[in-house]
């Protein structure tokens, strides 16, 4: 098992340096000098103290050197300033992190309750009215953008009925209390179980008919094992393997939902302030986001990872003894 | 992606006189491709056809008519201009189906070549190039194609080229495996001691093999690309506004969404969901096909 853990922690290197290095072409690449930036244009310093600064900040080292100069920057928490207000750049993400955090976290959190219990319900009972109704919406989930979701959902529940807020975290000019917290979340987190849960779904409803397909489920059920012990033993963890590898699988993918969904609500997270900045072109704040969307993809990659890896046994043996 | 995986031993009906029939009545028969077919045909009937039925033109504003609910003259309502939203729709089934399957063949080209050569190549360029490939999943497309599309002036090429250039990983993981595994068979070893080139080896005994599973990832691959081209334009980073694509539209609704203009919303939507819904059914009805395991009922 800690042979598999070091190996599987190697390959996660090259992910966060190749992230890195992104994130680095982004701040690279963006149009202006970060020289004329700082006094607020070139035509404000002559051509030698242009020249001097841009030595001072280290501009004309060679570009590896630079990387490697911003790469310690970053991992030591300095993140630089953002382009538009001037905050340091580390601020404004932390808060975003954690808010883009909360959304996700509960609907993963729904998305892997949901397909779990719909997909082995659709699995038992195959080709069941059950089954048929279950296939088919979770065919129209996955088909169904997440944005235009939202946008129905507030059409429906927010400009008609009026019964839910549609934009923002808190409301502006109310206080502050845990009842409208809950209240702004349930619309995002919604769209976003609904319009991602589809590939899920089906993935659960083909693992659990494999498994009650298989001779070993068979025998178990010849030999006359209680229920309980068919359903814990036999085809939940069984089902279960390739749902977690998916999950981290497909982990990207909901990520990229989840910040076009924050993007329609005007939740604060992430994702917004990704889109936000690649629209305003505020790079800095790009290459931040970048970053910090890269290195929660690949945490979750790794966790999904470890925990197939602690779950199957045939991983486990593999490494364990050697 | 089990959706159709039956009984150990259990031929599926549509299946059972699979080498009495042709493969194409086969794929006609299944129950997945019996719903998506006639969809896929619909669209592209009312993408090709569409434009020249309708009265109205896609930019053809009418000051009479601004926000005009669906009604028998403006069957799906009309937009801010008074623009007609069903002969908009029309004509953005052309640009965005468009945009999808050129990016997608773009997409196709360029993972059959990554493939290609990771897959012929020497086993250490193998491991390097599949250690990259890993790498790039990790990433979400979304925000390779927004960081992408942050940098200059948005153009329908300049599109096409990032949704390709995001979505050929695929592609390039399939063909790898088929090379790898082709390789290893019997006759492909007797061609190459006859002499064969690999170039030869590749038109003759790769791109049969490997067509009809690279079929089904293009099929699926053009849904996909569907949906991030909505997205992609919804957020203001994909075609032109000028250009009446899906996602432009439902932007455009989404401005007016609080004055309760729900059409605007409504149709495009459903839209792309019926597209991409019978793009993957096709898919899915490909799939069960082309896969040797599932045409023998295992």
């Amino acid at each position: 098992m800690l042979r598999y853990l070091a190996l599987r922690f190697g390959s996660a290197i090259p992910q966060l340096l190749l992230i890195s290095l992104l994130a680095f072409i982004v701040m690279k690449a963006a149009p202006g000098s970060p020289v004329a930036s700082l006094v607020g244009g070139r035509e404000f310093m002559s051509a030698t103290d242009f020249e001097r600064v841009a030595g001072n900040l280290g501009l004309n080292e060679p570009l590896y050197t630079q990387y490697l100069t911003w790469l310690s920057n970053v991992l030591t928490g300095n993140w630089g300033y953002s382009i538009k207000d001037g905050r340091a750049v580390s601020e404004v993400i932390w808060v975003a992190t954690l808010n883009t955090g909360l959304l996700i976290g509960i609907a993963g959190t729904g998305i892997v309750l949901i397909s779990l219990l719909m997909g082995y319900v659709a699995g038992r009972w195959a080709q069941s009215p059950v089954d048929y109704a279950v296939s088919g919406l979770a065919h129209i989930s996955f088909a169904t953008p997440a944005f235009w979701l939202a946008l129905l959902f507030i059409l429906l529940f927010s400009v008609e009925l009026d019964w839910l807020p549609s934009s923002g975290m808190v409301t502006l000019g109310q206080p502050d209390t845990w009842h409208t917290r809950l209240l702004h979340l349930v619309l995002p987190v919604l769209t976003i179980i609904l319009a991602h849960a589809g590939p899920y779904i089906r993935l659960v409803r083909g693992s659990v008919r494999d498994v009650l397909s298989s001779d070993y489920y068979r025998a178990a059920v010849a030999r006359g094992l209680p229920r309980r012990i068919l359903l814990w033993r036999y085809e939940l963890p069984n089902a279960l393997t390739p749902f977690i590898t998916w999950c981290g699988v497909s982990l990207p993918l909901l990520v990229g939902g989840t910040f076009v969904v924050e993007w329609v609500f005007s939740w604060p997270g992430i994702g917004q302030l990704f889109l936000k900045s690649a629209i305003g072109k505020n790079y800095t704040v790009l290459m931040a986001a970048v970053l910090v969307t890269g290195v929660m993809v690949i945490l979750g990659n790794l966790i999904a990872d470890l925990l197939v890896a602690w779950l199957n046994p045939k991983i486990r043996r593999q490494y364990g003894r050697a | 992606m089990d959706a159709l995986s039956t009984d150990k031993g259990q031929v599926p009906e549509y299946f059972r006189y699979h080498q009495k029939t042709a493969l194409l009545r086969t794929f006609l028969r299944h129950p997945m491709t019996r719903v998506g077919l006639p969809g896929l045909l619909i669209i592209a009937i009312a993408a090709v056809l569409g434009p020249l039925l309708v009265p109205y033109g896609a930019d053809e504003p009418d000051l009479a008519a601004i926000f005009a609910v669906p009604s028998w003259s403006h069957w799906l309502g009309t937009d801010q201009l008074g623009r007609d939203l069903l002969a908009r729709l029309l004509e953005g089934a052309q640009v965005s189906l468009s945009v999808a399957i050129i990016a997608t063949l773009f997409a196709t080209v360029l993972g059959c070549l990554y493939g290609f050569v990771a897959g012929m190549g020497p086993v250490w360029l193998d491991r390097i190039m599949m250690q990259f490939l890993d790498t790039l999943l990790s990433i979400p497309v979304l925000l390779l194609v927004i960081v992408a599309q942050a940098f200059g002036e948005s153009s329908v090429l300049k599109v096409i080229a990032v949704i390709g250039l995001a979505s050929w990983m695929g592609t390039a993981r399939l063909m790898r495996t088929e090379c790898r595994r082709l390789m290893a068979a019997d006759y492909i070893s007797a061609a190459l001691v006859g002499g064969a080139s690999q170039f030869r080896l590749a038109i003759t005994h790769l791109l049969p093999n490997a067509a009809a599973p690279l079929l089904v990832v293009v099929t699926v691959g053009v849904g996909q690309a569907v949906l991030i081209e909505s997205t992609l334009s919804f957020l203001n980073l994909g075609v032109p506004s000028t250009l009446p694509s899906w996602g432009n539209l439902l932007g455009n609704g989404m401005s007016s969404l609080l004055g309760g203009a729900w059409w605007m919303v409504l149709f495009p939507g459903l839209m792309i969901v019926f597209t991409v819904a019978s793009i993957n059914l096709v898919g899915d009805g490909l799939r069960d096909i082309v896969d040797p395991k599932r045409r023998a009922g295992l």
